[in-house]
């Protein structure tokens, strides 16, 4: 794998707001909650080396919510996952409405407290966050139903927002 | 061109008649009665005479009531776009029970974790709260915000709502609260203000960013200044060509 990408609120992982818990070894807390597992498993996209196809990506995650939204993001190298001691599993696909973006679904399986605490703590070193604002979402959401990498129907979700 | 124009105080019903476009001074009775519709009568010729008197002396009585309400509106064209207020200029009063209310609204919501796209029921009742008491609720969120028990991840969340709320009456009072947070002591605070200043799409916010780009102390938050710097000289240059 290569680079892997996780929806979050951007507030929760500024770097220089970390670096202080970091410091001692610890993390902070809110971060944690934009790593929201289910059945001990968590889902990722996985991205080009280039990032070429993060905006896809991101445009399928704000197709997702209730409406459209600016759409902030962490990407962080593969290998961190080595690090932390974290599995990962590619058989469940995602449920986006793009079908290219579901194959890049993976899920980060049997983790426990520590194991995310410590990715949490290596993605805040290593990683990087950033935002794509609203107006551009909504411009590829545009560019996905003409060129068809997303239905008609979700012009929908464009006109709402 | 005729279009409705969009008063800041509800008119009673004898005065709603169509004015021109918001470039023009308001019209001379004759016009005014081209476009009143035609009333469906049986009237005689000494009854449409006195009918059409009637119907100026309504229009001038409307005229005269619509310039003492809004006397810009007698002096000068009508305006469709509001005045940016001064940072300055907040009201220095603000109702202490909707402060009350706002404050428990504001507890209540740091309850829920807030995603972006998602709702929540902080921000249904935010938003219910600026439609019924417009600018009233927006000085009131000033007031919890600037305060030193706010809670910064519910005020995040609150100015990224309040600038996608489509409610003219109150757009000055949201500019000012979204400008006057981009220097909050909090970082999520600035990051909803920026946010907000990249919901409402509004050339004029240009300035204000740039303002604080170089100030902006977190790189995350500066590199995000940027980017709504950025869309917002698209939208001047799509503007422009719009004419």
């Amino acid at each position: 794998m290569s680079k892997l990408l996780r929806k979050v609120r951007q507030n929760r992982w500024y770097k220089d707001e970390a670096a202080p818990l970091l410091a001692r070894g610890d993390v902070p807390a809110d971060p944690l909650g934009d790593l929201n597992t289910s059945q001990n498993k968590l889902s990722v996209y996985q991205v080009d080396e280039d990032l070429a196809n993060v905006e896809r990506i991101a445009r399928a995650l704000a197709l997702s919510c209730h409406h459209v939204d600016n759409v902030c993001y962490i990407t962080f190298d593969s290998s961190l996952l080595t690090e932390a001691s974290i599995e990962f599993d590619h058989t469940d696909e995602g449920g986006t409405y793009d079908h290219a973006v579901n194959k890049c679904h993976v899920d980060l399986i049997n983790l426990s407290g520590n194991k995310l605490v410590k990715l949490a703590r290596l993605i805040l070193s290593e990683g990087e966050s950033d935002t794509i604002l609203k107006k551009r979402i909504n411009e590829l959401i545009e560019e996905g139903i003409n060129s068809k990498e997303l239905p008609e129907k979700v012009r929908d979700k464009l006109l709402k927002s | 061109m005729k279009v409705r124009t969009e008063l800041d105080s509800p008119v009673p019903s004898f005065q709603r008649v169509e004015l021109t476009a918001s470039t023009s001074p308001p019209q001379p009775p004759d016009e005014i009665e081209r476009i009143t519709p035609e009333l469906q009568t049986n009237a005689t010729a000494s009854s449409q005479r006195a009918l059409n008197l009637a119907r100026q002396i309504i229009c001038a009585i409307a005229f005269t009531t619509v310039s003492t309400l809004n006397p810009q509106c007698a002096a000068r064209p009508l305006r469709r776009r509001f005045e940016i207020v001064a940072v300055d200029s907040l009201p220095a009063e603000v109702d202490p029970m909707l402060v009350g209310q706002i404050r428990q609204m504001f507890e209540r919501g740091a309850s829920e974790f807030f995603e972006d796209g998602m709702d929540s029921s902080f921000a249904r009742e935010l938003v219910l709260s600026v439609i019924e008491h417009g600018s009233a609720t927006i000085d009131a969120i000033a007031e919890y915000l600037f305060s030193t028990t706010a809670n910064f991840d519910v005020g995040s969340e609150a100015l990224r709502r309040i600038a996608d709320i489509k409610d003219r009456r109150s757009l000055a009072s949201r500019w000012a609260l979204l400008q006057r947070s981009l220097k909050h002591r909090s970082s999520r605070v600035r990051d909803g203000a920026i946010l907000g200043f990249a919901t409402l799409d509004d050339h004029r916010a240009l300035e204000v960013l740039k303002s604080v780009e170089t100030e902006e102390p977190i790189p995350e938050l500066q590199k995000l200044i940027q980017k709504v710097i950025e869309q917002l000289g698209v939208t001047h240059v799509e503007t422009a060509a719009q004419g």
